[in-house]
Formats: structure tokens, C-alpha cells, sequence
């Protein structure tokens, strides 16, 4: 998830592509990034760091250009570095892009490109775009974005330039957004409407396998087969800040509808549908010492621990693995007991939780084989570990977790998957967990588009000053973390606890002023949260259910309900999640909460 | 309203059935689900793998799509008229909808939806589905997820089917249904009692055969004479067929010639079962039986089940094959079959060999046998058996159980 803007125009571009930076700026910033042509030449300047910081260097930049791209990067394939940083050049120094997105057959492409001579500079899955360009360009810069276009599997939003043409500037996407803003004698290419909003409100939304050509006064739009389509001028009706979320008015909830996308990345290049197993390129594990594990530790804090305790059931249930789960703060002085067959996993959304860093250090002094998941690439676990898998959730800025929690559950489930396919799991239900995971996206959509029933359920219930959450099996995890979110944004005492364990004490709480949160979806244990439920109501207990859809077996037992399309039990805990930020966010909200900045809690937890 | 039949992800994991056939083309209950969709007065279409489209346009032409509101029917759908009725009841209401069996697509119904064949294979068309507006179904369909379910369902819906299908034939006796020029020996014994009996176009009964119904025998067969052919057995075109033989489907250009058991049993087409060959379909405990599928035991909740003999392979006389095994296809098989048997391979393992049945030999024996059914083999006869041979390379592989005497 990086950001794209690019300008071709009567004006001087360095301040406008500045501006529109600072404003995509929540869509990545681990280095930035300008081209422009100047006369015949290509002028690049790129950095590690913030947008903010580009404003000193900005004397190093040319002061008459008319034409230029900028970007700011989420790193995904490589890390933050000056050379990963965009734009990429070909070896002639002719074109320069900005890449958004993740190209997925970049390696096998980046072979085919050396063999032919190509020099790369750089890590990243873009370069190889910007080297098949040159490869195809003859002149004829639209035939050779849709050659281009044809050898690419995966998304991209582009802004191109070529110094051949000092004045046009092209763009192409699939997957990813890319938005042209049309002004007086000057066009803009963006991956956000907020880039151009200060300049125009005119604006075309590309669709995908669409390139554009832009002049200061024309744009034309071409498909693949090279024919011109026509499209719809929309009139962006937002102001510039509201623009900034995205038209959501906290970046949480913004974050939660940006699931669908935010799995579907985790996931991106990484089925192996022929032989019904996971590729995951980071773990640099081989064959024989994924089978010579005989079991894993899982390390996290808050929400990353509820992520991990997800993954002891995938694990033991899909991998048949033996699987542990510790805070990492308490592992790391526990003076742990560790085999050379265990494998360590440490979670972390950020890759800077001082307490998990701490815990992979005193792993690694065990010389024990330690992989990490992380959000941001080149984090310090990340770095630490040197193995892994990345989620490409994109920057998370809400402090409550939400995408990156539902993305670390899709990068266990990957792992189980691929280790218990080693095992002998059976083709077929590789093949069905595959295309289940593949589903993810489409029914995440369709969860949220139900969004307004939480808000309802919310809007009468908001004033209870506790709540319980309960779950069995792989439901547990996300009992707990339902409460967790409910306690960090809301501060409503809220428990997460086993179903089963109702009777073993929480349920002396209940009465009529404790509601209590089930999440009764369909699986084996089904009929045993029925009956724990019936104890719930029987002492005037009221329950807010989490159900499967078209399974009507909690109707009578439930005050309110909410449901979640069927999907195999194991990545249940994915869709039946959802609901429960949703619910956390609008009691929050209904309470005059700072969602995005709740009291006494940072992103970050970089300290013990 | 058009329908589209689509093969899933998991279509082609019906091994060894359906590595040589749609889902959509298995015999079952007097019929397949094509052909029952024809029947009912539709244009059907269908999503298919890849390899098998070119061999199958013929058997099944496959209609453009110009109506915009479409029944999707995933292809492992059982062909039962009672089932296929129940979801055009659903889609008669107008209303899209979406039915699962676990976490399958069964059927989806969109009334108004721009829709391309052609940008859609059996990897993708599901998610597609998912991604549109739908309400799902409570009702739970049933779907053909492992081979063993073939001859489950083949007995589940064989008696009502044959009273649909029974109103294309002509009645000669109480019970007994026949198309044209059936010749008939008047010596051959029709047991009607419990369900009827349906002879296709061409076929002949030998004398002293004993026919029970419901029984369903297809076009250009031979019954041999004395042959035993219980209830519930379904015989597709060309096949002879002698012996004993009971719950079971022989698909198209097979041959049972001679005495023996076949019981509960799925036969593939090209088949060859010598004399004094069995199959046992119950065990000793009378316990339910457990299959091997792709490597875990796995239980088929059922007493009776066979066996399944995939297309091309060849029994030798008086093998005995165990209760519950698989064999592949063009695999030739001879002695006691106590494990599943890989596709291409010679299995003799009561003598000590498990050897491959290397490609070239089993393309020409299918040269030899087509003369012999006068069938012309052609370039996409043999390009199948290639593709086959490509997909189970696997199998043979991880057959590397040691060998004994």
C-alpha cells in the first residue's frame, strides 16, 4: 500500500507532487521518491525517511519542470532502503514509474530480464515492471505499458514517464487505484483522491487492465486490445481532511473496511493451487527441516498473543504439531526450556514490540530456529529473525488492531497449511483451504456491508458497564479479542472467557445489567455454546450472538444476532472478528471515545 | 432462465473417475447431470478443466450464454430429478441465492448477471460466485465428494429416477420399459417387484439372465446368458456384461463377460474384468467401511462399498479384490488387490511387482481395443491418456510401499 501522485501541467510540479505526498502519506512512509523530465533528461531523487523530511532537500530538486511522479513507500519486497525507494529506472535512464501494489510473478520475470542483460538495481518486486517497459518500448509508449501489462500477475497502480515525451505522462492499473484529476491546462494521476483535491474535484476512477494517456490538456483512455473507451467525469464531493480516512471518520473504521483488500495481499502469490500447498518465499526453511519440527512456540503481546493462540489451534488441528503460546514478556525471563525441533514464531504487527524483541533475542541465544510475522518489513523482529512472512496490510494507523490481527490469522493459517500439507494433510483439503482463503475478500465485503446492524445493536447497548465475551475452540481466541478491543477503545470492563468455564466462576457475574457475547458460529462444539448460552439466559443474562448465516439454531437464545458467512471452522475466527471491532468501534464512539487515540495507549509498545 | 454447470476446485480430486471425465458425464441412476439438465428443456453450459474440454464438445456441446439470468449447478450434483427440481423451485422465485455443502458452492442463482464463459475456469468461477448479492439457502444439497459416494447416491436416487426416465420407453410388460429393437430372450427371468426395469436401444439378453429391478441398462449392451443383474445396477452403452453383478455402474465400452461378483462398485470405461474375478463389498465384522483417499483413512459410513476400477484397466481372471479399494486408471491388476492400486502400473503385489504400465503399451492396447469396438482412435483419444498419465505422475511416485512375496 504506497502512494502515488504525478503531475503534467503549465506549472512548476515539485511543490504540487510535495503536497500530494504529504497528503498520501498515511499510505506509507518508509522512504519517498520524485522523476521528472527535465528537457531531454530524467531526474530522480529518493530517500529512506519521511515526506517531511524531503522539504529540506528541496533546493536539490529542478526548479523548472512541468512534468513529474512522485511516491511514497509501504515496503513489501525489499526493504526501506534509498536503492528499494521509488521511482525505478530502466538501464537507460529513459523511464521512471512509481509502482503501487505487489507484483506477483516478479522473480521468475526478474530471471528473464537479467538472462537478456537487464541491470537491477534494487530488491523490489517494481523494477522488473520498469525493465519489461523498456524492453517492449519502441516509440510507442501505450504498446508497450499493455506488453507490459500482459507479462504481470498480480496489482499495480503506475504513473510512467518517458523522456522521449517531456509532456506525457502515462498510468495503468489492475488491483490497485489510480484516479486522473482533471484540471485547467494540467492532469494529475493519483492512487487517492485526497492528492488532488487542493487542485481539482474533477476526477476519472480507472478500472482495471485501463492505461491512460495524459497531456496538459488531454486524456485518453485505452483498454488492452488498444481501443479508446470512454469514461464517466466524476465530481469529488469531499473536503481535503475528511479525504484523508478515506471518507471514514476515524482511521479505525477505515481500517476495518480495508479488510477485504488487506487479506486478499496477505494472501497475494502465495497459493499454489497445482499442487495444493502454500509458497511462502521468506521462511527459508527447506523441505526436511519444515518436517523435522516437532513443535512451535508461538510469542506476541495483546492482540498478536490472541493471533497466536488462533494459530495453536491451526497448528495442532490442521499440522498436527505439538504448539505452545507464551507472552513474550513472560517467556523471556522464564528461563525457557527450548528443543532444537521447536520452531519459534513471534507475532507482531509493528515488528518493534519491546517485550517480543526481547523474546526472539533470548530464543536465538538458545539457538533456536525463530521465524517472525510482521507487518512492517525490515522491523527490527523482522531483522532479528531474518526469516519470516510479512502481512502487506498496508500502515495501521488506529491504535486498536484490526486488519493487521485478521491478516496475521490468514499468515498462520498459510503456515499450518504448508506445514501440515508436509504431513500428509490430503490434496483435496489443501485444495479446499485454498480456495476457502481465497474467499476471505469477498465474504469479508459481505460482512461488512452489514456493518449498519452492528451500529444498531451498538446504539442499544452502549451504556452497559461490563461484558463478557465468550468462545469455544477456534472461537476462544476471538472471544478474547473482542474484549481486548471493547477495554482499549470503549474502557468498559470487558472478559473474555472459555464457554465452558462459565460455570466454573465467571458465571456468578451474570444478571440482567452483564451482557454477554457469543460467538456461536457452526462448528463441532456448536451444541455445547448452545447450552452454555441457555445457562446464560436462564439468569436473565442478555446475549448478543455472533452466528452463522442461514443457521438459525441460536434464533430463540439470542437478544440480537449477528451473522457470518460459512466458511470451514478453521478461518472462522477471520469473518467472525469483524463484527466484533465493529462493535467495540460504535459503543466506542457512542461514548465519546477518541477511537483513534485512546487514553493511555501507544501503537507501538516499544517499551517493557 | 439458462443453466451453467460448473466443475469446482475440487473436481478433478475425484480420483480416478473424474480424471478422464467431467463430473457432469458420471453415470449414475439411469442417467448423468447433463443429461438430465437436457432432458428438463435446457440450454446447458458448463466450466470444465482445461485438458478435457476438446475431448468432450461432442458428447456434450457446450451453448453459449445469452440469457442474463442463470442457474450456476456445481457438476458433482448428484443426478437426481427430485434434487435438480428443488433448486429450479428455488430459482423459480426469482430471488438470487446461493447454496453450500460445507465450504463447496452447491448452486447459485443470479437473475441478472452479465456473464462470460470463457473468463472462468473451475479454480475461479466459485469465488465469483461468492463475490455476488445472494442470500444463502438453509437447504443443504448433496455433492459427489468422494468416490465412494457415487455408489451411495447411485442407490439413493436410482428408484425415482427410472419413474421419470421409465416415460421415454416403451412398456412391455408390467415393470419392464424398453427402447428400440431390444431383443430379449424369451428364457430371460424380470424380477419387477421392487422397481422397474429399463433396457436402451439395440440391446440384447441372452437366454437364462435374471433381471432385477430397478435396473437400468443402456443402449448397443449384451446380457450374457446366465448373467445375475441385480437391483439398482446402472449399464451404460456398449457393455457386456455376465455374471453376478449388484448396486453397481459399469460406464460405456466395458466388458464383465464371464462368472463372478461385482458388487456396490464403480467400473470405468474400457474396462476388462476376467472370468472368476470378485470384489468383496461387506466386511467379515459387518463394520463400516473405511477407504484409503489420497493417503488417510477415511470413512465412507457405509456397509456395503465395493470398489472403483478406473477407465483403461485391466483385472485379470480370478483376481479377488478387497473391500474398499481404489484402483487407477490403466492400471492392469492381477492376484489378491489388498492396497489401492496407482494409475499406470502393473500390480501384482501377491507375486511381489508394482511395476509402471509405461504409456506406449496402453496406447496401443486402446488402438486394439477400439478395432475391436470399431471405435477410430484419434489424436485426442491418445492426448487424454497423456494428460492423465502427466496428472498421476504423483501417485506412482509416492507408491513406494516395499515390496513382498
Amino acid at each position: 500500500m504506497c502512494g502515488i501522485v504525478a503531475y503534467t501541467g503549465s506549472k512548476n510540479c515539485t511543490e504540487i507532487l510535495l503536497e500530494g505526498l504529504k497528503r498520501l502519506e498515511y499510505r506509507g512512509y518508509d522512504s519517498w521518491g520524485f522523476a521528472f523530465v527535465k528537457g531531454k533528461d530524467l531526474i530522480s531523487v529518493k530517500k529512506v525517511g519521511k515526506v517531511s523530511e524531503a522539504k529540506n532537500l528541496i533546493d536539490n530538486f529542478p526548479q523548472n519542470s512541468f512534468m513529474g511522479i512522485a511516491h511514497t513507500r509501504w515496503a513489501t519486497h525489499g526493504a526501506p532502503t534509498n536503492m528499494n525507494a521509488h521511482p525505478h529506472l530502466d538501464c537507460k535512464l529513459k523511464i521512471a514509474i512509481v509502482h503501487n501494489g505487489i507484483i506477483e510473478n516478479y522473480s521468475e520475470l526478474k530471471k528473464k530480464l537479467q538472462e537478456k542483460g537487464h541491470n537491477f538495481k534494487s530488491e523490489t518486486d517494481t523494477e522488473v515492471i520498469v525493465h519489461l517497459l523498456e524492453e517492449y518500448y519502441q516509440g510507442d509508449m501505450v504498446k508497450a505499458i499493455e506488453l507490459t501489462m500482459l507479462q504481470l500477475v498480480g496489482a499495480f497502480g503506475l504513473a510512467i514517464i518517458c523522456s522521449d515525451e517531456p509532456r506525457a505522462l502515462y498510468g495503468a492499473r489492475r488491483g490497485s487505484p489510480l484516479i486522473v484529476g482533471i484540471g485547467d491546462n494540467e492532469m494529475f494521476l493519483s492512487s487517492d483522491v485526497n492528492a488532488l483535491v487542493n487542485h481539482t474535484r474533477k476526477a476519472i476512477y480507472l478500472s482495471d487492465n485501463e492505461i491512460v494517456k495524459l497531456t496538459p490538456s488531454s486524456f485518453r483512455i485505452f483498454n488492452l486490445r488498444e481501443e479508446e473507451t470512454e469514461k464517466k467525469i466524476h465530481i469529488v464531493p469531499f473536503g481535503a481532511a475528511f479525504l484523508e480516512k478515506g471518507g471514514f471518520s476515524h482511521f479505525m473504521l477505515k481500517e476495518i473496511f480495508e479488510q477485504p483488500e488487506s487479506l486478499r495481499n496477505v494472501f497475494r502469490g502465495r497459493l499454489d493451487q497445482e499442487r495444493a500447498t502454500v509458497k511462502l518465499g521468506g521462511l527459508e526453511l527447506t523441505d526436511s527441516e519444515l518436517l523435522a519440527i516437532r513443535s512451535i512456540k508461538l510469542l506476541g503481546c495483546g492482540t498478536s498473543w490472541h493471533a497466536a493462540l488462533v494459530g495453536k489451534y491451526l497448528f495442532e488441528q490442521l499440522a498436527r504439531i505439538p504448539t505452545d503460546v507464551d507472552y513474550s514478556s513472560e517467556f523471556r525471563y522464564r528461563d525457557p526450556i527450548l528443543f532444537k525441533d521447536t520452531l519459534i514464531i513471534a507475532l507482531s504487527q509493528s515488528g518493534e514490540t519491546a517485550d517480543t524483541l526481547a523474546a526472539v533475542e533470548e530464543a536465538k541465544k538458545k539457538e533456536a530456529k525463530v521465524l517472525g510475522i510482521c507487518n512492517v518489513v525490515g522491523s527490527s523482529i523482522a531483522r532479528e529473525c531474518g526469516r519470516g512472512v510479512y502481512l502487506h496490510a498496508g500502515p495501521e494507523i488506529g491504535v486498536a488492531s484490526t486488519k493487521a490481527f485478521t491478516s496475521q490469522l490468514v499468515a498462520l493459517t498459510l503456515l499450518a497449511i504448508l506445514l501440515a500439507r508436509a504431513r500428509g494433510m490430503p490434496r483435496r483439503e489443501g485444495l479446499i483451504a485454498l480456495n476457502a482463503i481465497e474467499a476471505l475478500p469477498s465474504l469479508a465485503k459481505r460482512v461488512l456491508k452489514k456493518s449498519d446492524e452492528i451500529k444498531e445493536i451498538a446504539s442499544l447497548i452502549w451504556k452497559y458497564q461490563n461484558f463478557l465475551y465468550i468462545g469455544r475452540n477456534y472461537q476462544l481466541p476471538i472471544a478474547l479479542e473482542g474484549a481486548l478491543k471493547l477495554k482499549e477503545i470503549s474502557y468498559i470492563h470487558a472478559e473474555g472467557v472459555p464457554a465452558a468455564e462459565l460455570k466454573h466462576g465467571p458465571i456468578a457475574l451474570i444478571d440482567e445489567n452483564m451482557p454477554t457475547v457469543v460467538l456461536a458460529t457452526e462448528s463441532h462444539v456448536l451444541d455445547k455454546v448452545k447450552s452454555n448460552v441457555a445457562e446464560i439466559r436462564t439468569r436473565k443474562g442478555r446475549i448478543i450472538s455472533i452466528v452463522t448465516e442461514a443457521n438459525r439454531e441460536m434464533d430463540e437464545l439470542s437478544d440480537f444476532k449477528f451473522s457470518v458467512p460459512p466458511v470451514p471452522h478453521y478461518l472462522t475466527p477471520v469473518l467472525s472478528t469483524i463484527p466484533l471491532q465493529l462493535l467495540a468501534y460504535h459503543i466506542a464512539v457512542l461514548r465519546g471515545c477518541n477511537v483513534d487515540k485512546p487514553r493511555n495507549l501507544a501503537k507501538s509498545v516499544t517499551v517493557e | 432462465m439458462q443453466i451453467i454447470i460448473f466443475e469446482d476446485h475440487l473436481a478433478g480430486e475425484l480420483r480416478p473417475i473424474a480424471l478422464s471425465r467431467p463430473n457432469f458425464g458420471i453415470s449414475l441412476c439411469g442417467t448423468n447431470l447433463y443429461n438430465l439438465l437436457r432432458k428438463k428443456g435446457f440450454k446447458v453450459s458448463y466450466i470444465l478443466r482445461d485438458y478435457l474440454k476438446d475431448f468432450f464438445i461432442e458428447d456434450f456441446p457446450n451453448f453459449s450464454v445469452n440469457d442474463k439470468n442463470l442457474l450456476f449447478i456445481n457438476a458433482s450434483l448428484p443426478p437426481a430429478y427430485s434434487i435438480v427440481q428443488q433448486i429450479l423451485d428455488f430459482a423459480a422465485k426469482g430471488k438470487p441465492f446461493l447454496a453450500q455443502n460445507d465450504s463447496r458452492v452447491v448452486c447459485a442463482f443470479c437473475p441478472d448477471l452479465n456473464f462470460n464463459l470463457n473468463e472462468f475456469n473451475e479454480r475461479s468461477l466459485t469465488n465469483f460466485l461468492r463475490d455476488q448479492d445472494y442470500k444463502f439457502l438453509e437447504k443443504k444439497f448433496p455433492l459427489v465428494n468422494y468416490p465412494f459416494d457415487i455408489v451411495r447416491y447411485n442407490q439413493q436416487y436410482f428408484q425415482e429416477n427410472l419413474l421419470e426416465i421409465k416415460k421415454d420407453f416403451k412398456k412391455i410388460a408390467p415393470g419392464v420399459f424398453v427402447g428400440k429393437n431390444v431383443d430379449i430372450d424369451p428364457t430371460v427371468c424380470m424380477d419387477v417387484e421392487d422397481g422397474f426395469i429399463i433396457i436402451d436401444d439395440n440391446t440384447k439378453i441372452y437366454p437364462f439372465a435374471y433381471l432385477k429391478g430397478p435396473l437400468y441398462i443402456g443402449k448397443h449392451c449384451k446380457i450374457i446368458e446366465r448373467a445375475s443383474i441385480k437391483e439398482m445396477c446402472h449399464i451404460a452403452n456398449h457393455c457386456k456384461v455376465g455374471g453376478e453383478l449388484e448396486c453397481s455402474i459399469m460406464e460405456v465400452y466395458s466388458n464383465k463377460q464371464h462368472h463372478g461378483f461385482l458388487g456396490h462398485s464403480w467400473v470405468g470405461s474400457w474396462v476388462n474384468i476376467g472370468a472368476g474375478t470378485s470384489n468383496s463389498d461387506l466386511k467379515n465384522t459387518y463394520g463400516e467401511i473405511t477407504i484409503e483417499y489420497q493417503g488417510k483413512k477415511t470413512p465412507t459410513g457405509m456397509q456395503f462399498f465395493g470398489c472403483i476400477i478406473g477407465d483403461y484397466s485391466k483385472v485379470a481372471i480370478n483376481t479377488s479384490i478387497f473391500t474398499g479399494k481404489i484402483i487407477g486408471i490403466a492400471s492392469y491388476i492381477y492376484g489378491f488387490v489388498t492396497t489401492n492400486v496407482p494409475s499406470f502400473c502393473n500390480y501384482a503385489r501377491s507375486f511381489g511387482q508394482i511395476t509402471e504400465h509405461h504409456l506406449p503399451a496402453v496406447i496401443r492396447a486402446q488402438q486394439k481395443m477400439f478395432i475391436r469396438r470399431n471405435v477410430k482412435q484419434k489424436r485426442i483419444h491418445i492426448k487424454l491418456l497423456e494428460d492423465v498419465y502427466h496428472i498421476t505422475q504423483g501417485e506412482r511416485i509416492m507408491s513406494t510401499e516395499s515390496l513382498s512375496l
